[in-house]
């Protein structure tokens, strides 16, 4: 959505539109129902909190300034929504941000067990992305948000700042750190994590070396 | 060698995101450190994977519960009214009615006290008046006690076309009062020996009136009742001005002294 439609549309919520604001809804709602998802880890609570960060959204509409795009204040709700949630939870143990979701005997990856170097190559991509898929899930949870941010959602640093009220130094000695504990998780030799770097060039290049 | 020092410079440089002068920094640093160089590859690599993780898809009700959601958050503000049955009325003249119940509140203290009952739609009107300026037909506002009575019946009430046909003008409540009228409030309902908690965090991050949501200790309609109107004064920081409701005016007034003397 170019600015201009967005500022006008914007301006529409502003006097009570709903309909403007929907439009504002169906362009946003994929992405912040996946900020919250990369938070939350479930799909339950997902659907909860995104629909209360735009409700949230829609009644405090005219304490948007504007200044920066709709899309970065709204995320801004969106995480801030999700770390609230959080934060009430805490000590409840309904949920452990730490816990990882693989268990010793790694049994969500079975396929991963029976390594077959012959694989065809979408079925390596699917599983390069359950590798992937399961270090993210071990990140701590600082390190999970900005790294969802940067990587999968596509934001640039400036969004970033923005979303999570830090300095843009902060962002990149954020985002740097976020980056060494996703590589130390996948470079673990353990499964489902032992088998990435070998179908990747750069470990053989390694292994040349 | 110490590279760890580099690891940001490497992470900013798959970001696009170096000087030039340090873009040259870490290009001479690689020249010299086959472990750098390697680590900008890894990286490189996870960065480029995650790109590809897959998004998970909206459940298929999502849009439609959530649109539900809206339609119902704004309008059912203002039907809440325990005795009321019809409370509909223009969204921006219940914002500024908002604003004169909240400043009502200030001034009129203390609620119970049976002497100043009579006294509280003029007063109420006189703080509408310095509001909104130039409302005519103020002179015609009932001032009778039985109306504002406790007991009082409060009719069904609708603005008609009438009040969709006048023109509105803008009437803007500035930040910085509102952020005075947390204080005197606060100071005022203390007195009361009512318990307000302000929420700061939210004061600080310029929430103001969400700061003000009072944790006063009212029956349940009438704190919802409360948190509403104030969500609605939220909403809108620019009011518009009724040039000609005086009638309408003085019939929210009246309803909003018998919700006060209720509190």
């Amino acid at each position: 959505m170019d600015i201009e439609k967005e500022k006008k549309l914007v301006g529409q919520a502003k006097k009570g539109n709903i309909k403007a604001f929907e439009q504002l809804v169906l362009e946003h709602e994929k992405i912040v129902y996946n900020i919250i998802y990369r938070i939350m880890d479930n799909e339950e609570d997902t659907y909860d909190l995104s629909q209360e960060a735009f409700i949230k959204a829609y009644t405090k509409i005219n304490q948007f300034n504007e200044e920066s795009r709709f899309s970065t204040w709204l995320y801004r709700i969106a995480t801030n929504t999700s770390l609230d949630e959080l934060r009430k939870r805490k000590g409840k143990e309904t949920y452990s941000i730490d816990k990882p979701i693989i268990g010793e005997d790694n049994d969500m990856l079975p396929e991963y067990i029976d390594e077959n170097e012959n694989v065809e190559k979408e079925i390596i991509g699917k599983e390069k992305n359950d590798v992937i898929e399961c270090a993210f899930k071990e990140l701590n949870k600082n390190n999970k948000i900005i790294l969802n941010l940067r990587e999968i959602q596509g934001l640039s640093y400036d969004e970033i700042s923005k979303v999570l009220g830090i300095s843009l130094g902060t962002v990149k000695s954020r985002i740097s750190r976020a980056r060494q504990e996703m590589k130390n998780i996948l470079m673990q030799d353990k499964e489902p994590y032992a088998t990435y770097f070998r179908q990747n060039t750069i470990r053989r290049d390694k292994d040349g070396l | 060698m110490d590279c760890e020092k580099y690891y940001e410079l490497i992470s900013l440089y798959i970001d696009d995101m170096l000087s030039a002068s340090q873009l040259k920094e870490l290009e001479d640093h690689i020249k010299e450190c086959k472990q750098c160089k390697e680590e900008i590859a890894i990286l490189q690599t996870i960065s480029n994977d995650m790109v590809d993780l897959e998004q998970v898809d909206l459940p298929d009700d999502f849009h439609k519960e959530l649109m539900e959601k809206i339609k119902e958050n704004s309008t059912s503000s203002l039907k809440s009214l325990p005795t009321n049955k019809k409370w509909y009325f223009n969204m921006k003249f219940a914002s500024a009615v908002a604003a004169v119940f909240v400043i009502s509140v200030i001034l009129i203290n203390p609620f119970k006290d049976n002497s100043k009952e009579e006294a509280l739609p003029e007063m109420a009107n006189n703080i509408a008046q310095t509001r909104m300026i130039d409302l005519p037909g103020e002179d015609d506002l009932v001032e009778s006690r039985e109306e504002i009575s406790e007991d009082a019946e409060i009719a069904a009430f609708d603005l008609g076309e009438e009040f969709q046909n006048v023109n509105h003008e803008e009437w803007t409540i500035e930040t910085t009062d509102l952020a005075d009228y947390q204080n005197i409030l606060v100071d005022e309902i203390d007195k009361m020996g009512l318990k307000i908690t302000v929420n700061q965090e939210l004061f600080k991050e310029e929430q103001i009136l969400d700061s003000i949501l009072l944790e006063l200790e009212l029956d349940k309609d009438n704190k919802d009742y409360l948190e509403l109107i104030i969500r609605d004064l939220e909403k809108t920081n620019t009011f518009d001005k009724v040039q000609d409701a005086s009638s309408q005016k003085e019939e929210l007034i009246t309803r909003l002294v018998i919700v006060i003397n209720r509190i």
